[in-house]
């Protein structure tokens, strides 16, 4: 009863209450979370509020989305106090699907990272092995998931924050095409690539979640009018449909159990009756450098409003300008100055043509051509990781970080909609494979990865499994 | 060595919208309580975005149509990213790369009726920011976001060679214009309508230059006229003497009547502006151009001309009509009877707009028809009426008096005191006596002026010509 469809089902057999399900979530947050640190802040709810059709689905909200009644912090010690005054759309769209709050979840702070050690209060460690990272920058959303905390989790993904915790936490990670899924109420990293997606146990409970989320919103101007019905050919089957990969995707290391994993499923694909086609696209390398330029030039003017003056602490005593940069130097953490010194570089006039500008002509070169591929098939697939989940404090570089997303970012820049499900295990440790798709191709993309997870063989009960929290210390 | 100075304007123009730019808040009342009109996207909450007020772009739209334009059917918002305290998001949403208009002009009147044109380099839409408010007492400074995300226009001319008066002229008439368009209150006293000045001063011969001096919130328009020309002094001076400075911004001290530094600019300001990815393009479609462009009454200036040109007026009477339609069909009524608009105009612009004021009045509701007006002129100017009994009569028609001109009994005065007046007149003005003689006769015209003033305009102004001419013609 780890799915939307089997808890359904359980609570109309009786199986099972939403009050039960809710208590057995609790007891699971207060024995085991202590141990991983997934959340900032829980929810006191009594009782009386499960008693009706309300609270049916316990989901956890990552803490850069509003939520009534609980704190927005970001993961950063400067919004530590600060309550949001709205509620975002995603939470008033939840509370409406009978969703329940279980807490708010730590995340890299202001959604800067890829491994979830950037919070500003503790990091978050991966249930399947408290020694490794989670991913992130949803770290906690997607650990929450897979400890079993919770049905579903809400988070956002800049350059693949929902993608590569679900890959290193063995979840689901879905995120919509941009403009699906309303940001009002989402703190802003990156706007032109910021996405509200969900991590879930299996890719129905993706479609279905994103079903209630998606729609035209009055508060956010980049959300569109698409009429699109998620769940209709999620069962469908899937032969005739063409998928491509990139050869120079593999020309920068990638794990060997992972590319071993990578080829058995593209076996499993044509095994389907799906054509999969290696491509040859040198710009792919871009990627990176073009992502890396934006988003810190976007984050460095949408965190500018964080100067201590109306959000956050003050700190020292001088003037507005000391005061400013007092309080950004003490309580803005490394990643986050690197990135607002790093974008600011990139936006002044005299680099602004070399960065910037280059840089968003580059994005649109590669969307365009991107796009021309997607005339030709009906998706792209790729490992969501180059790697296994690393070691706690392994102290990778900010390049090396950068790294992690190389298979995700390129989804963000054309504002597509891209998945990672889980493609196998190794010692234990989960990996995810990437499927990408069009824009607005949303029902095909989520249609691909459910025939594959079905074909794949790791759901248990109609949903991936849970680590052994058990048994560790 | 003679100097040209080059000034270039930009005014912000705040629209008479209902809600702000970016959010649901109405535009608060001047003077409403600080705060009392914002929202978590005008104070720049996290999570909160922008989205746009579609009659936002309505009212610029007409201002650039009506600025001759070219209009861009797809202009875009930027960010511009500075630290303020005013400012709650850290950066300004503004059209910095893709402006809603180009090239346009706006065409205005010098003081002496010299038509001029000064060209327009853009006009685009932009955010303000909060209102600091200094609480002297304790040193603390506050911040009222009620006019945080309040739309506003920017009028960005180019920089020509003009006088610090005809860029008064050009503020004046553009404000007359905005507020004809009803786009804005045009209430400077509330900051809806800003200007601020670049200058720069040239030798004739175009070699040597001073650098452009930024003069912010000149918000009058003799503050305009007024720190212009001390600039111009200055940067003269400075031209002169050698010491020139680097491009400053300065303000203008009202009481001092001088401008001050404020700060050096040292490059042309780090704004790191780039496309703002909240908001999509502002779409005007052909359909809705045509119809602004359509529905754009004639301008200001435009019927300024046609009444110049028709009635043949002069600039300032054409002005006065303008600026006072219960005048204007007044007038033009009074046009259909009498050849000469010259009297009507004296009496319009004079006496009855005086009486007006005084009595606290329109001009509606002054029972005085045109017919009147034209039989009163013409009586005054064949000698049935004296001046004076012709002003008691309009003094008591503006108060509400039905009495009808006919029953004036025209109180002559006898030849004898006009006689008196004229001879008290000549002996008074021996100098301008000997020069009427040299053959300088215009000053006929000034004697019979001395002699009405005299009379206090009980002479009649033929009778007293006659007699001037008797007494002085057998000399002539």
């Amino acid at each position: 009863m780890h799915s939307l469809q089997s808890y359904r089902s359980a609570l109309q057999e009786k199986r099972i209450s939403a009050k039960e399900l809710w208590d057995h979530y609790q007891k699971r947050v207060q024995l085991f979370d202590p141990n991983i640190g997934c959340f900032l802040e829980t929810a006191d709810l009594s009782p009386r509020f499960l008693e009706g059709t309300d609270g049916l689905f316990p989901c956890s909200v990552k803490d850069n989305i509003h939520v009534q009644g609980f704190h927005t912090t970001c993961g950063s010690q400067f919004l530590s106090e600060y309550s949001p005054v709205f509620e975002a759309t995603v939470s008033q769209r939840l509370r409406k699907a009978g969703c329940v709050f279980v807490g708010k979840t730590n995340m890299d702070e202001f959604a800067m990272g890829s491994t979830g050690e950037n919070s500003g209060f503790f990091p978050t460690r991966n249930p399947w092995d408290f020694e490794r990272i989670p991913g992130g920058s949803s770290s906690g959303s997607a650990a929450s998931v897979a400890a079993g905390f919770c049905l579903f989790s809400i988070g956002s993904d800049s350059g693949g924050s929902l993608r590569l915790p679900a890959s290193f936490c063995g979840v689901v990670g879905y995120k919509p095409t941009y403009g699906l899924v309303p940001r009002s109420g989402l703190v802003s990293l990156c706007s032109s690539m910021d996405q509200v997606g969900s991590l879930t146990r299996c890719v129905w409970d993706a479609a279905e979640v994103s079903s209630w989320l998606i729609g035209k919103d009055g508060r956010d101007a980049t959300t569109v009018d698409h009429e699109m019905d998620l769940l209709q050919r999620l069962e469908a089957p899937v032969s005739g449909l063409r998928l491509a990969f990139f050869r120079e995707w593999f020309h920068s290391p990638v794990d060997p159990m992972i590319q071993q994993l990578f080829q058995a499923a593209l076996h499993a694909f044509e095994a389907m009756g799906v054509t999969v086609v290696a491509l040859s696209f040198p710009e792919i390398e871009q990627v990176l450098p073009v992502y890396y330029v934006l988003n810190p030039a976007e984050a460095s003017s949408n965190l500018a409003r964080f100067d201590g003056v109306r959000f956050g602490k003050r700190v020292g005593r001088g003037d507005y300008s000391d005061g400013v940069s007092s309080a950004r130097s003490t309580l803005l953490g490394e990643e986050v100055q690197r990135r607002i010194l790093l974008g600011t570089f990139c936006l002044e006039s005299e680099n602004v043509n070399e960065y910037f500008d280059k840089a968003a002509r580059v994005r649109a070169l590669l969307v365009q051509k991107v796009r021309g591929i997607f005339e030709e098939y009906d998706g792209l697939v790729s490992p969501t990781a180059p790697c296994f989940p690393p070691k706690l404090g392994e102290s990778l570089s900010p390049l090396e970080q950068y790294q992690l997303d190389r298979f995700t970012a390129l989804a963000n820049l054309g504002g597509f909609p891209a998945i990672s499900i889980p493609l196998g295990f190794s010692d234990g440790l989960p990996t995810g494979l990437h499927l990408c798709a069009d824009r607005f191709q949303d029902a095909k993309l989520l249609q691909l990865a459910r025939s594959f997870e079905k074909k794949n063989g790791l759901l248990f009960a109609g949903h991936y499994p849970f680590p052994h929290l058990e048994d560790r210390p | 060595m003679t100097y040209q100075p080059r000034i270039g304007l930009e005014i912000h123009v705040q629209l008479a919208t209902r809600t702000k730019a970016f959010c649901g808040c109405e535009v608060a009342a001047p003077g409403a309580a600080p705060n009392s009109s914002i929202c978590e996207v005008c104070t720049g909450h996290p999570g909160a975005l922008p989205v746009f007020n579609r009659e936002v772009a309505l009212l610029a739209t007409k201002i650039a149509l009506a600025l001759g334009c070219e209009i861009n059917p797809q202009s875009t918002f930027d960010r511009k990213n500075y630290f303020y305290p005013d400012l709650p998001k850290g950066y300004q949403i503004t059209q910095f790369f893709h402006p809603l208009g180009r090239n346009g002009s706006f065409r205005f009147f010098s003081p002496q009726g010299e038509e001029l044109e000064w060209a327009i380099r853009r006009v685009h839409i932009e955010e303000d920011a909060a209102r600091l408010v200094y609480l002297s007492q304790d040193g603390f400074t506050g911040i009222d976001d009620n006019r945080s995300g309040i739309p506003l226009v920017e009028i960005v001319t180019e920089p020509a060679k003009r006088t610090p008066e005809q860029a008064r002229s050009f503020f004046q008439q553009l404000r007359d214009t905005l507020r004809f368009l009803e786009v804005t209150s045009g209430d400077m006293e509330w900051g809806a309508l800003r200007c601020d000045a670049n200058v720069s001063v040239c030798s004739g011969d175009g070699v040597r230059c001073s650098s452009r001096m930024e003069v912010k919130n000149l918000n009058s328009f003799s503050f305009l006229q007024k720190a212009l020309e001390f600039e111009i002094v200055r940067l003269q001076a400075q031209l002169e003497s050698g010491k020139l400075s680097s491009p400053q911004t300065r303000g203008w001290d009202a009481s001092a009547k001088r401008t001050f530094l404020l700060r050096e600019k040292e490059s042309l300001g780090e704004y790191r502006y780039f496309p703002e990815p909240d908001l999509g393009p502002v779409f005007l479609s052909p359909h809705t151009l045509s119809g602004l462009f359509s529905d754009l009454p004639e301008l200001p200036h435009q019927q300024i001309r046609r009444y110049m040109r028709a009635q043949g007026l002069s600039y300032p009477d054409a002005l006065f009509l303008w600026q006072n339609p219960a005048f204007r069909s007044f007038f033009e009524e009074c046009r259909q009877l009498l050849e000469e608009p010259g009297e009507i105009l004296k009496w319009l612009r004079g006496e009855i707009q005086g009486q007006l004021h005084r009595q606290e009045k329109e001009f509606s509701q002054t029972p005085l028809t045109p017919k009147q007006l034209v039989d009163l002129v013409k009586k005054v100017q064949s000698g049935q009426l004296p001046f004076s009994s012709a002003r008691e009569w309009i003094r008591a028609r503006i108060r509400g008096s039905e009495k009808p001109l006919e029953v004036l009994q025209p109180v002559l005065p006898d030849e004898a005191s006009m006689h008196k007046w004229v001879e008290e007149v000549l002996e008074e003005h021996p100098r301008e006596l000997e020069k009427y003689h040299a053959g300088k006769t215009g000053l006929l015209h000034f004697f019979m002026g001395q002699v009405l003033q005299k009379s206090k305009g009980k002479a009649i102004p033929e009778v007293v010509l006659k007699i001037l001419r008797d007494t002085l013609g057998g000399k002539r």
